[in-house]
This record gives C-alpha cells, structure tokens and sequence, in this order.
C-alpha cells in the first residue's frame, strides 16, 4: 500500500513551511514539495558568484514573532539581523540617513526640515495605531463580510472595539489611512520634498502604481504590519535561512521535504482533491493538497480550467498581476564608496526615491510598457553585517528596482546597466568593482518560479485584492471551488512578504476544523 | 446696519443653496439667500458672453438630481423641462467612430462593429452597474452617521447603511467592494476589449477628479456618475431648456413661491460668531444681516478659511480644510459658431448623433497621457472633452442657423506651473481647438467667438476654490463621514447654528440638490 498523506504543500516558500511545521506538530503526515532546487522560491537565498550569495527574491522580512516563538525557531538556527537605518541617496551630497530610532532621526530632520522633525514623531505615532490594526486583521482568517458567521462577527466586532479604542479623533484617521494615496497623506504631513520622497518608497514596494494612487497608503500601512518597514530585517545568511529554519522546525516535527521535485498537476476525483501528479508520473496521494502558488498558477497550470466554473475562471483571469519589480545581484571586489556616506550608513538601506513626483514619473513609463530611465531603486550591502554571504574583503550589492513592467521585454543587460549608472551617481566607483552579476525581472520571475506575470506578491497588494478580496472574493479563507484543495502563498491573507501568517492562519483553520 | 432678523441666512445662491433655501422655507422658516454674484446659481448657469449665444460656462448637463427635489419643490411647475441627450458619439482618427444611441439594437450593433464579444458583454456590464448605482442610492440621501459616535441618530444611520450593503446580493456586494477601490481602467479591462469603447466608458471615471482612468479611485467617481436617473430613466442625461442655469432659474422661483428672499451682488465677508455661535454675517459694503440659522453653499475652504474668523474653529478642524483636497484638472469652452461642425468620422445619414454627447475620448491609453501631462502642474496636449452642441436641443441657445458648443475639458491643473494668465489661457484655448479640429476639420472656419474658463476663471467667477466643480476631489478619503472633515461630514460644524450645504459635503458635486436637501434635513432636526 502506498502512503497517504494527510497533506500535500506544492511550494515552500515561508507560509507553505509554517504550514508544514504547524501540521506535522500537530501530527499530521505532511509533504512538502519544491520545484525548484532552492527551499523558499523566490525567499531563497542562493551563490550566484563563487563565494558570494544574495537573496533571489525578497530581500529583507521577517516571520511573524508568534510563529518564531510558537515553533522555536531559534533553536532550528534563525538569527534576526536588523538594518536599522534608510539612506536617501540625493545629488550634490545631499543624502541623508534616518535611523529606526526616531530620536536621532528627528535630529536629522531637523538640520534640513525643521518644521517636518516636530511633526515626524507624530506621524510614527499614527502609522503606528493604523498597522497595530492590520497586524490584528493579520492573524485571523479574513471574514465573508457578505454575510458573516457568529464567529466572524464576533471577530469583527473585535477589531472595531480596537478601532473605537483609538479615540473619535484617530479612529477616523486610520480609516482614511487606508484608502488615501501616499502623495496625499505625505503632503498632508511634511513640506520637504526629499523627506517625503524617502517616506514614499515604501508605500509602492512591490506594487504596480505610482504615489498618487489611492491605496498606496495601505500598501505602506502592509509592510510596517509584516514587520517589513522602512527599516528592514533579514536573517544571518540571507532571507533563506528563514526557510532553512523552518525546514529544520518543520522535519523535526515529521514533515517530509523534496526539492527539484515538479508537480504538473493536482489529481482531482468529483471536485475534490486527492493529490498530486508528478512531472515524471508518479501520483502521490493526500487528504488534502495546498498550492503555495499564485491563484492563476494554481487555477491554469496545477488544476485545469475546465474543473472549473467559467465564472470562476474569468475572475481568476482579472487578478492583477502586472510584475514590476526587478532584482540585481553584484558581487564586489571591494567596498563601494559612496560621496559622503559612512559605512553605518552603507549596513542600512540606500533608497533612490528623492521625490514622490519621481516615484509617479517612474510609473509613468511602465503604464505604457516602457522603463524609466530615472528608476526607484533600493539597495543594500547584505555582507557588511553577515560575513558569511561574501569572500572576506569583497562584497554584495542586492538591488531592487522599479518600475521594470512585465509586458514590455525589457532585458536583463538593460535593467543590469540601469541599476549601475543610476547607484554610480552616488558610488562613482562602483562599476569597476563588480565582478560578476545576477538579475532577474518579472519574466524571469514567472519562467524560473511559476510567479504569475513575474509579481512577487502573488498578486498587487491593493485594497481591491486585500482581506477578504484576495486572492478572489469569496474564496479569501484560504479555501478554492475544489473540495480538500488550499491555496496558502502570498496570494492569500494577509498577502505578499515573508510573515509565514497566511501558513499559520490556515493551519489554524484546518486543525480547527 | 438692516435690523431685520430672519430665520435663517444662506450664503450663496448655487443650486444647493436653494433648494437648502426651498426646504427651510418650506418648513416654515424666513429664509435670506446672499449671493455674491449678480445672478444666482452658482457653477448651475447659463449666460449670453457673446450676444445672442447661450453659453454654458460651467455645467452642461443633468442627471443627478434628485428626484424628491424635482417633486417636493415642484419644479416642473417653475418652468424646469428636461430633454434626454439621447446618444453618444466618439469620433476617431483613424475614420471610424464608436455611437451610443438610445436605440438599445442599435447600440449593440454599433458596438459589435468594433468587437462582437464586447456587444454581448455590454448587456450585462449596463445590467450590473445599473444594480448597483441603485444599492448606493439611498446612500446619497443620508446624513452620514460618525462612525465614532453612539448618539441614537447615529447608530440609526449605521443600521441603515448596513442594511444597505448587506442587502446586496453576494456577488454585487463584492463587486461594489471592488470597483470602490480599483480603478476605472482596470474594471472596464475586465469587461471588454474594444479600445473606443473602453475609452468612451471610462471618462465617467474621471469627470472632475484630478486622477487619471488608471488610478485607483476612478471605479468610484464611474459609479457616481451612472447614480442619476431622469424622471426614472435610469443613466439618461438630460440637458435643461435654457440650459443648467434654466434649473437654477427654477429652484430659484420654487424658493421665493415658498417665501425665500434672495438678494444677488452681496459678498458676504465675514460670518458674525458671538461666543462660539453664529448669529448673522457681514457683507463686504458692511451690511449686517442677523438669522437664528446660517448655512453656507460656498466650498469648505472658502467657507471656513475666508468667511470665519480661524479663532472660533479648533485648531483639528482648521487643519481638515486645509488638507482637503481641492486641486482641479477641469476647464469649459464654449464656442459661437456659424455652423456645424463638420466629423470627418461621421457617416451621411448619421447627422442626428450631434445631438448627443460628443466625446474625444478614443482609448483608455489617451485619457491617462492627457493626466500625465497634467499632473505635475501642466496641461493636456491631447485633452479629453465631453463636447456638446446645446443649440441643436434648444434653438433658443444661439441666433437662428447658428449654434454653440459646449466643451468639458481636461486636463489642466489649477496648479499650472508659474500659475495662469491671459497667455496661458488663450495658448491652452488654442490646444483644445487643435485637437477637436483634428477631428473636424472646418471648426476654425467657423468659429464666430470663443470662451475659456480655466480653473482660474472658475474659482475667479464662481468663487470655487482653485476652481474645483465638485468643491474637493471625489476620492475615497474625502467621502460620506469624511467629507469635509471626519467628526463633520453632518452639515453640522464646530460653530453653533453655523451648517454647510454645498457640495464639499456628502455626497459631492454634480447637480444633485442632494446636498442642499439633506443639510435641511440636519438643520431642521436641531431646529424644527
Ligand atoms: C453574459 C456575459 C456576462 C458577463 N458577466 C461579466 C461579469 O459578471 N463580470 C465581468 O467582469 N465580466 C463579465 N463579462 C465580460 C467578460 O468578462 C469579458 O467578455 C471577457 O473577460 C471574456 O474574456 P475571454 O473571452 O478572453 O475569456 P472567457 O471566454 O471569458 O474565459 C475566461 C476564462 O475562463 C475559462 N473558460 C472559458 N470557458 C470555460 C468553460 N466552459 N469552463 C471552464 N472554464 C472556461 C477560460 O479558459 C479562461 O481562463 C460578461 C460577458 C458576458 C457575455
Ligand atoms: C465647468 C463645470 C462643469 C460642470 N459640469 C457639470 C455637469 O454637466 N453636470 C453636473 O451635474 N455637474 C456639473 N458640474 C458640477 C456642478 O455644477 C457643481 O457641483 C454644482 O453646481 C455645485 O453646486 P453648489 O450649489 O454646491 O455650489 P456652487 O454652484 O459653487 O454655488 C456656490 C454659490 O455660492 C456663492 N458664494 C460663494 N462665496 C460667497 C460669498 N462670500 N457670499 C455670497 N455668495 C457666495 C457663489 O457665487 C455660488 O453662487 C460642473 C461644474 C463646473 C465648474
């Protein structure tokens, strides 16, 4: 007799390795299935240069505190390193760096922008009360707000006891924090043109639209409650030591791992999953299967449309992808040396967004397919404060740039020569030093990971695909129109990033159940 | 010095201000109308600038307004009569041309010659946003509740809109959830394929916001303007007889049947506030006139920032009018002209389409280079325009055998970099014509007179700040129980016996009356 699972995960990136942790501490018979050679997908950090290793994908992040806590992870190895500062890079030695500690960031307001460093702390404060919701929203399972059950409501009614506790000023205010666009909220606040620029980058990290777009905020608003703000985090060794560490958790409990293992299809029996097909035909049985997929990986490539209702399908063919982010690996011979920059600042990130008008001008281009020469760029140097990603006295440079659209071909030369001529205005040296590269844009994205038009999100963080919009409405608790098939990736609550919560908030449900 | 008391003082004759008039007077209040101008109606107007032609110097059409106003105030009976504009015509470059005609056959034919799936789509897509243009509806005649608040009427309120929504049925709820907060662009994506036709829809995005049809946002103001009705025609757009300001003409009749006293060519300057209650205001000649009640039309932030005295509102509020959002994108032109303009687009046989809507507006793609231009403190060098030619409904518009054209346009920000001038206005006048007689080609030859009302002009003229025809932008964070401000969105403010009537508060501009009607609504619950 062949084994039976009790649940099959197709992916691993951090939600799919929370799940298999969660479930086979829970005793569950659980198998976990990578496609690819790296754990983690596109959260894997990989050598791409003898002796040098970047991270492919994301690269900062963490998992949620509660899962590193519940699963201990610490024991399996995870070392949280944190980049406690932002550098905006500007011309004529303008750049400036704010520290995560808003003391000594007011201070350096305050030498260009007296008038924004009274007002800055205030600003946190609000951020603040705003993402404590979301981080609340986050670890439960999204409601139907059609028509919600008692549980639901009773959650709901939670979460606006938490709303109505912030008082008839701020309650208000967090609401329209989550429909307003960054432009409008950063112009409400600040008058300094370069400080608002810095404060807008993250409000289009990973997203397809420009600082004027409503909803910005609230992408904003989604990586200060992932634990992925302005001041990011990552692990020692790279974003995939996050994974490693959960794979560790996650086979001590039982879990069972495969890498470089290519399912092609999801077995279905009368609309209900049954378990997995393997490229080279092998079928592996389960109870249940989850897809760490995006919901069109999973709805075309792993289950066939036509298992499918056409209703449903067309909905599944709305979902906004529009992949835009491109990444670029240089490994270094030295330290680049950036006009007036000290090496404390060079361990935090380095941001090219000296306006909100430049991040809308950069989108501007990529509405029509086309990419910007004056992109948004952040930067940082991973191997300052983890030795161990480069040989000793060289360096990695990991690059994110927007805005590189999917539908416009453009090449990984074009994007590669971007990043360096744009960062060499501020390190002018940096072009002589690198040694060899790695880039990867939205095409490569969806050719290498399966990542639907190359997003890394599994689909735009945007009010009309969060909560309980996404990944489709009706089908936001992680649950698909095939009986015993789940969907667990970014492109389920509470959307893109490494928080793992999506994982645990499905196992949650399933062991519930 | 008038020692003369009334009940109540309205500052400003637009068309919420009187019908806030009309209904106070109604209920038996002595109601004063200043208006600053020398006619009433505000942006809802018509005037002769070249003599013998009707020009449409701010709104053109109607389709918004409330039917309870038509029927409580009795506007029929004071002259208002609405012609439906019965088609749509988008001409092309490239010879073709896309037509919306009240003939629902005819319609889907005209559509099935650019695509025959989107001519099939097209049902359902008029079906669904019909269904839910009427489950917002009853949203326009409510006093928005404070979510903060725990008062009887404001819970009342909540259940109401919960009911509402929850009312719904299950995919239309989520849809509404959807095209709330996505853009205009995207939602028509999903509908259909064909590039005119896509175009054509998606202006209703962006009608008076300063966002382009890409911009998240748009799929609201697309549902706001698909809201109106016309005697219970739903989505039909009517044009007045005498044009907007012949619906101001009648609301201004209906009030004074019902006793309302309006005075034109009286600036007030200044509202009188004794110990945080309002008791009268100062015109600019430094009459006094004194009322139990004072409402303003005039927008937020002209109301609060130029008319009250900064002393008397919290420091909180001050800063909600200020940041409320008011730059605008919209101009009008109008033209007086020795006859028809000539699309080289348009087949014989199908003169009849100039009666409708004209719309330069052939591809999502053109709208949003024509924002681009703009947003950053410029102009469109393609603009979109929603052109109209008033005299073919109403000969009485233009001297016989001549006729006006009534152009909406966009974009060209009130935030023109170095600010307009009278350059700047005749150089962008020259772009909008360009590009119409791209389309058709002996405009010019015909043109007897022009007109331009720049953002500049319409906050010069009308007194709208920075020329907004909505008084504040549409977007999600300035709507319902944030317009203008969170805790006062209730056409209530932090000023006793002071309230608000115009369209900086739910639920916005357009020609509604709604406004107007529900501030009496508010007014009259605190003063029966
Ligand atoms: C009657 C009608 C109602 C419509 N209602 C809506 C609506 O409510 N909301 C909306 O956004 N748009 C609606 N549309 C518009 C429709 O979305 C568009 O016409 C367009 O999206 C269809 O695209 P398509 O022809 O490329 O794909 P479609 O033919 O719609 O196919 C979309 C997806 O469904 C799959 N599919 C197709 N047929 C089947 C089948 N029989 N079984 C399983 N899978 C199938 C395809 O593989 C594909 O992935 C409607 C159109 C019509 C004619
Ligand atoms: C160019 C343009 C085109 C438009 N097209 C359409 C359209 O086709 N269809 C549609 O539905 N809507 C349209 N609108 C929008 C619509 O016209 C407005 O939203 C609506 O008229 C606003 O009405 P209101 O009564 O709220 O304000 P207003 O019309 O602005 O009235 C305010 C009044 O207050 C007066 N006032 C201001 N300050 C003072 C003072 N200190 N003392 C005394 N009086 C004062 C003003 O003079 C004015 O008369 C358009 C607007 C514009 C500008």
């Amino acid at each position: 007799m062949t084994t039976i699972y009790d649940a099959i995960i197709i992916g691993s990136s951090p939600n799919a390795l929370t799940l298999a942790a969660y479930l086979s501490k829970a005793k569950e018979r659980v198998l976990v299935i990578e496609p690819s050679k790296y754990l983690g997908g596109i959260a894997s950090t990989t050598s791409f240069a003898e002796g040098f290793q970047a991270d492919l994908g994301l690269m900062s992040g963490q998992l949620n505190s509660k899962i590193i806590n519940e699963l201990s992870l610490s024991d399996y190895g995870l070392e949280v390193i944190e980049r406690n500062s932002i550098t905006s890079l500007l011309a004529n030695q303008k750049s400036f760096t704010l520290s995560s500690d808003p003391k000594e960031a007011v201070n350096v307001i305050q030498s260009f922008a007296p008038r924004d460093a009274e007002r800055y702390q205030k600003f946190l404060e609000l951020l603040n009360l705003a993402k404590e919701l979301l981080e609340s929203a986050y670890l439960i399972t999204p409601l139907q707000a059609h028509n919600p059950s008692v549980v639901e409501r009773e959650q709901l009614a939670t979460l606006l006891g938490q709303l109505h506790a912030y008082g008839r000023r701020e309650m208000p205010e967090v609401i329209r924090l989550l429909v307003m666009s960054s432009r409008d909220l950063l112009d409400e606040w600040f008058e300094n043109t370069e400080l608002k620029g810095l404060l807008a980058s993250l409000s289009v990290r990973a997203l397809t639209q420009g600082t004027f777009a409503s909803g910005t905020t609230f992408n904003l608003l989604h990586h200060l409650a992932i634990g992925d703000g302005y001041f990011r985090t990552t692990a020692k060794g790279g974003i995939g030591a996050i994974c490693q560490a959960l794979a560790k958790a996650a086979k001590s409990f039982g879990a069972e791992i495969l890498t470089d293992t290519k399912v092609s299809s999801i077995d279905i029996n009368d609309s209900t999953a049954t378990g997995v097909k393997l490229e080279n035909g092998e079928i592996i049985k389960a109870t249940k299967v989850i897809s760490d997929y995006d919901a069109r990986y999973s709805f075309t490539k792993l289950v066939s449309p036509i298992d499918l209702e056409p209703e449903f399908n067309r909905e599944v063919k709305h979902i906004r992808y529009k992949g835009s982010v491109a990444r670029v690996n240089l490994a270094l011979s030295d330290l680049p040396s950036f006009t007036g920059l000290n090496q404390e600042a060079l361990k935090g990130t380095l941001v090219i967004s000296p306006s909100v008008a430049y991040i809308e001008k950069a989108f501007d281009r990529a509405k029509y397919g086309q990419m910007s020469s004056q992109p948004f760029i952040e930067a940082c140097i991973p191997s300052l404060s983890d030795p161990t990603l480069a040989p000793s006295g060289k360096h990695v440079m990991s690059i994110w740039l927007q805005y590189v659209p999917y539908k416009g071909n453009i090449s990984q030369e074009q994007v590669e020569n971007l990043a360096i001529t744009k960062l060499s205005e501020f390190a002018p040296n940096l072009k002589s030093l690198v040694l060899q590269s790695q880039v990867l844009t939205p095409q490569d994205f969806e050719a290498e990971f399966n990542l639907s038009e190359g997003h890394l999100y599994g689909g735009e963080m945007m009010l009309s695909q969060a909560f309980f919009l996404r990944p489709l409405a009706g089908f936001a608790q992680y649950q698909t129109p095939i009986e015993k098939l789940y969907l667990c990736g970014a492109a389920t609550h509470p959307g893109g990033g490494i928080s793992g919560l999506a994982g645990r908030n499905l196992a949650n449900k399933l062991s519930f159940n | 010095m008038n020692n003369h008391k009334y009940d109540a003082i309205v500052i400003g004759g637009g068309h919420n201000g009187l019908v806030n008039a009309a209904y106070l007077a109604k209920a038996g209040k002595q109601v004063l109308v200043l208006e600053r101008r020398h006619t009433v109606g505000g942006a809802t107007i018509t005037e002769e600038v070249y003599p013998g032609f009707k020009y449409l110097i701010a709104s053109y059409l109607i389709s918004l307004l409330r039917s309870e106003v038509i029927q409580e105030l009795e506007l029929a009976r004071h002259g208002l009569e609405i012609m439906p504009l019965e088609s749509t015509f988008v001409p092309l470059l490239d010879g073709n041309y896309l037509a919306d005609w009240p003939d629902h056959d005819a319609t889907k034919h005209e559509i099935s010659r650019h695509s025959k799936r989107d001519a099939e789509a097209y049902d359902e897509y008029s079906r669904t946003m019909r269904r839910l243009a009427l489950a917002v509806r009853p949203l326009l005649d409510l006093i928005p509740p404070d979510p903060t608040s725990v008062t009887p009427n404001d819970l009342a309120t909540m259940a109401k809109v919960k009911g509402t929504l929850s009312g719904l049925r299950k995919d239309d709820f989520y849809l509404l959830a959807r095209l709330m907060t996505m853009s205009a662009g995207d939602f028509l994506d999903e509908w259909f394929e064909s590039t005119p036709l896509k175009g054509t829809k998606a202006t209703s995005g962006i009608i008076g916001t300063f966002m382009g049809p890409r911009t998240p946002g748009t799929g609201y103001v697309l549902l706001h303007h698909y809201i109106g009705d016309i005697d219970g025609v739903f989505r039909a757009w009517g044009f007045a007889r005498g044009g907007t300001g012949g619906l101001s003409q009648a609301i201004a009749s209906a009030a004074r049947s019902l006793g309302v006293e309006i005075k034109v060519n009286s600036p007030v300057a200044q509202v009188i506030v004794k110990n945080g209650v309002a008791t009268g205001v100062a015109l600019e000649n430094g009459d006094e006139y004194f009322a139990d009640i004072i409402v303003s039309n005039a927008d937020a932030k002209r109301t609060f920032l130029k008319l009250v005295d900064s002393k008397n509102l919290p420091d909180d509020f001050i800063n909600d009018i200020k940041r409320f959002r008011i730059s605008s994108p919209a101009c009008k032109v109008n033209l007086a002209l020795d006859g028809l303009p000539e699309f080289t687009s348009l087949p014989k046989g199908k003169e009849a389409l100039l009666r409708g809507s004209i719309e330069i507006a052939p591809s999502i793609d053109y709208l949003e280079r024509a924002y681009d231009d703009a947003k950053y403190g410029g102009w469109s060098r393609k603009p979109f325009m929603d052109a109209l030619i008033p005299s073919l409904l109403d000969p009485g518009m233009a001297p016989p055998g001549k006729h006006i054209m009534s152009m909406f346009v966009e974009y060209a920000s009130s935030d023109l970099e170095g600010g307009w001038n009278e350059e700047k206005k005749a150089e962008f006048l020259d772009v909008v014509i360009d590009t119409l007689a791209e389309y058709a080609p002996n405009l010019k030859n015909i043109i007897l007179h022009k007109h331009i009302m720049t953002p500049w002009d319409l906050e010069n003229t009308f007194g709208l700040t920075a020329g907004h025809i909505f008084h504040g932008e549409l977007s999600l964070q300035q709507l319902f129980f944030l317009r203008p401000s969170p805790q006062w969105s209730n056409y209530r403010t932090p000023i006793q016996n002071f309230y608000m009537c115009g369209s900086s508060t739910h639920p916005g501009g357009c020609i509604t009356g709604a406004p107007g009607r529900n501030a009496a609504m508010a007014i009259l619950e605190d003063r029966p």
